[in-house]
């Protein structure tokens, strides 16, 4: 980029890459980074290095040389090699990606539902061995059970409360999705978008402190689909601390809804690059800022065409 | 090879612990001969009756009245069922009647065949297409009427004629609900005659099994019953490979 | 209604109500106890009911039947549903047990007369034996095809095998054996009718049409027919009612496909 225009958006705070920053930016980002891997308490005092009163692991999410391979009939599939992830509290992170890069590999592994692979995978200091109620998931498909109603089905994590409580919460969380008034009736009576909301509304009932996503808005169609994109920052905005992880191969949602980027490329699965998204939300679809990362991001598919940079920008 | 093993190997196992458990409690008595006659006994009347040529006999009687009631019947319900299923208006006319006749369950239907047609042969075979009749009708008449909606627009496109339509559309697509109804017709038939051998007949395994009953002679039962089973299998076995080989992709299962 | 729906119930009733017609217009001529008046065979069945000999007639048949379909519906889905779980047993005894649904159930009923006697055990037997069958087929079927995203759905929430059998296997599988049961239900019938025509002197509704058949006397012989194929349809009515009560309600909703298994 070049000084001219980073001189034009001095006004917004835009966290650019590395190599794009001078060097006095880069020496405090670097003391800043150092802050936030201690303890969270300590973030305020940048650059000072104080023994921290409690030590949290203040990443929920660590990966560490995650390989995964799956064994097919004539030969194996390397689907992620040499994974290292680290996720904070209350982070929004999109893995980004064409089919078969094992973004969705990556995160079924996080939630639990693939348990074979090498390397570490912990959340909050503990290796993950399963599925549980401390990860929700939500899938391409809602996969609402359509004997149950909808308020049954988003209890559906809760058996093991009270019904008072129960109840509570469901009705709590079909008001975060907007579905009470359809609490009594079958999934088979829902628009997809509505399903899809009542999915979520189920993988959070149980107050997990991930949601994951698996491409969650890929069987809508597009308007909704933007529709849903909004619903979805509203919602995560009422859950304070939520971490959010979601798989999508649409850029726009990744930049629309994400705190970071990871750019997974396919055979085998390895994170290409990573990228920061300091925009304020809510972000304007059309935003110049929005657009260079799309632009950026579309580069590492090799999907833009690399165009003249204008002199001015008036 | 290992695929073989898999799916081979453990049912045929259970034949053969099966089979072994009827041979061990023939030998060691286990239970009464009276009420189960060892394999080799079994064997050795199978042998007989067919060094007499009553084993013959028999099944054949059995296997004519079969084919011919199956042929009767099926043709019946196939042609109906074409009829019900290309026209509505034979749907109309014809639907309330089928449908009160179908509540009957088919047994009950013998003794009037009896009644009217007496002991002979003519009852059995009555009976026979009357048990036959409604699985082909039900079946072929579905099969027509689901080809209708959607090919049918198809040939109307081309501007084939009616009969082209249903040469050329409405058969080779109905097909594979036809061999399913004369799939389910056929088990029927089988035992339907077996039925009307056993209430009043002269030849045939089902006369061949009262009149064994009767003596008390059990291996005769048994005979009987192998025999109505392997009949009942092999003709099941036919029409499935038949069905597979013509519509590998049916529906149904097993 | 509409006016074609009016126009096609009537004309499906043109051909009962002409044959009634007939029927009645030949009697009134050629009376004889073979070709009796249709107003014949309802008073036979009034009379039936009068001498109290249809009650026992149905009070026998009906024991049968209810404790043949009991023991065979029980023992289907319990099978059905080992089957279903485990492909360790399903792979030794679905094949056996599928040959063994190909003989036809009638030709075992001398072997079951000389095994039970001519009481009620040989009788229950065989409609065990053919209520057995859907019930197997349908469970068995309901369980395996429990689509795999629901059983994920499953691990997602933590649940152990037996929760998810209870809570997702068992209600994926309904549809079917709802198919099942009313499949078992109607064959399971017309199995009593076979039973109790194949053996003599049984004391059930089949009676009337064997003492009709003897005495030559449609009338006889229709009033049974009539009777069977009344209580088939009741029992068939019932069987598919019973499903759709209130929780079950979303059965009839069709979410799968085709449910059934022959």
């Amino acid at each position: 980029m070049s000084a001219s225009a980073l001189e034009l958006n001095a006004s917004q705070p835009v966290r650019l890459e590395a190599n794009q920053l001078p060097p006095s930016i880069l020496l405090r980002n670097a003391q800043l980074d150092k802050s936030t891997s201690r303890s969270v308490e300590t973030a305020s005092k940048s650059g000072e290095d104080e023994p921290p009163i409690r030590e949290i692991p203040a990443f929920r999410l660590q990966i560490k040389s995650l390989h995964k391979v799956f064994k097919g009939e004539d030969k194996d599939v390397t689907a992620l090699q040499d994974i290292n992830l680290s996720i904070r509290p209350g982070e929004f992170v999109s893995l980004l990606g064409a089919s078969g890069c094992g973004k969705t590999t990556l995160l079924r592994i996080i939630g639990g539902l693939e348990r074979n692979y090498t390397g570490e995978a912990l959340l909050e200091g503990k290796p993950i061995k399963g599925p549980g109620r401390d990860r929700g998931f939500v899938f391409q498909d809602h996969r609402l059970l359509p004997w149950l109603t909808i308020e049954n089905n988003v209890g559906f994590g809760l058996s093991h409360l009270p019904k008072k409580e129960r109840t509570e919460i469901v009705k709590s969380h079909l008001a975060l999705v907007g579905l009470e008034a359809f609490a009594k009736s079958y999934p088979s009576q829902l628009s997809g978008g509505m399903a899809q909301r009542a999915a979520i509304a189920r993988a959070l009932a149980t107050n997990p402190e991930i949601l994951l996503l698996d491409e969650p808005l890929g069987a809508l169609d597009a308007l909704t689909r933007l529709y849903m994109q909004e619903e979805l920052e509203k919602i995560w905005k009422e859950k304070p601390g939520l971490t959010v992880i979601m798989v999508t191969h649409d850029v726009d949602e990744a930049l629309y809804l994400s705190d970071r980027v990871i750019v997974l490329s396919p055979r085998p699965g390895r994170i290409k690059r990573t990228l920061e998204i300091k925009l304020p939300r809510p972000r304007p679809r059309e935003g110049h800022d929005f657009n260079q990362f799309k632009k950026s991001l579309l580069e590492e598919f090799q999907l833009s065409h690399k165009q003249e940079e204008p002199e001015f920008t008036i | 090879m290992k695929r073989l093993f898999r799916t081979i190997l453990p049912p045929f196992s259970v034949q053969l612990a099966v089979f072994l458990a009827w041979y061990l409690s023939g030998k060691y008595e286990l239970v009464p001969t009276t009420l189960l006659v060892p394999p080799d006994r079994v064997w050795e009347t199978v042998k007989d009756m067919w060094s007499t040529g009553e084993f013959q006999t028999h099944v054949g009687w059995s296997l004519r009245r079969v084919g011919l009631g199956y042929l009767i019947g099926s043709g019946a319900g196939i042609a109906l069922g074409a009829a019900v299923g290309i026209s509505r208006r034979a749907q109309a006319w014809l639907g309330t009647t089928l449908d009160i006749f179908k509540q009957v369950p088919v047994f009950a239907w013998a003794p009037m065949m009896i009644l009217f047609f007496g002991i002979q042969e003519a009852s059995k075979l009555a009976f026979v297409a009357v048990a036959c009749f409604y699985p082909v009708l039900l079946n072929t008449s579905q099969g027509v009427l689901s080809v209708q909606s959607r090919h049918r627009e198809v040939g109307e496109a081309f501007g084939l004629s009616r009969t082209r339509i249903f040469l050329r559309i409405v058969v080779p697509s109905a097909i594979p609900s036809v061999l399913v109804g004369l799939r389910q017709s056929i088990a029927l038939a089988w035992m339907a005659v077996v039925s009307a051998e056993l209430l009043g007949a002269e030849s045939g395994i089902g006369y061949f099994m009262t009149y064994s009953r009767l003596l008390f002679q059990m291996d005769g039962v048994i005979v009987g019953v192998l025999a109505v089973g392997a009949i009942g299998i092999l003709t099941n076995a036919l029409l499935g490979g038949l069905e597979r080989w013509l519509v590998p992709w049916t529906k149904e299962v097993a | 209604m509409s006016t074609r729906k009016k126009l096609d119930l009537a004309k499906g009733l043109v051909i009962p109500v002409l044959f009634l017609s007939v029927w009645i217009l030949w009697t009134r001529s050629h009376e004889s106890l073979l070709i009796p008046s249709p107003w014949k065979s309802v008073l036979a069945t009034k009379q039936l009911w009068e001498t109290h000999a249809l009650q026992g007639y149905l009070v026998t048949s009906l024991r049968r039947y209810f404790f043949g379909l009991l023991l065979g519906t029980s023992l289907g889905f319990a099978v059905g549903g080992l089957l279903g779980s485990s492909r360790w047993l399903e792979r030794f005894f679905l094949p056996n047990l599928n040959m063994f649904r190909q003989v036809p159930l009638v030709g075992w009923i001398p072997l079951l007369v000389i095994w039970f006697g001519m009481e009620d055990l040989s009788r229950v037997v065989l409609i065990a034996m053919g209520a057995f069958f859907p019930i197997l087929l349908n469970t068995h079927a309901g369980i395996r095809r429990v689509p795999a995203g629901y059983l994920e759905v499953g691990d997602v929430f933590g649940l152990s095998r037996w929760e998810r059998f209870q809570r997702i296997v068992l209600p994926s599988a309904l549809p079917w054996i709802r198919s099942g049961t009313i499949l078992s239900l109607t064959f399971g019938w017309t199995i009593l009718v076979a039973s109790e025509l194949l053996t003599q002197a049984n004391g059930g509704l089949s009676d009337i049409l064997d003492v009709g058949r003897e005495r030559f006397r449609l009338d006889t012989v229709n009033a049974g027919i009539i009777i069977l194929g009344l209580l088939g349809f009741a029992f068939n009515f019932l069987a598919t009612r019973l499903w759709s009560i209130g929780p079950l309600r979303w059965l009839s909703q069709n979410i799968h496909n085709s449910h059934e298994a022959r």
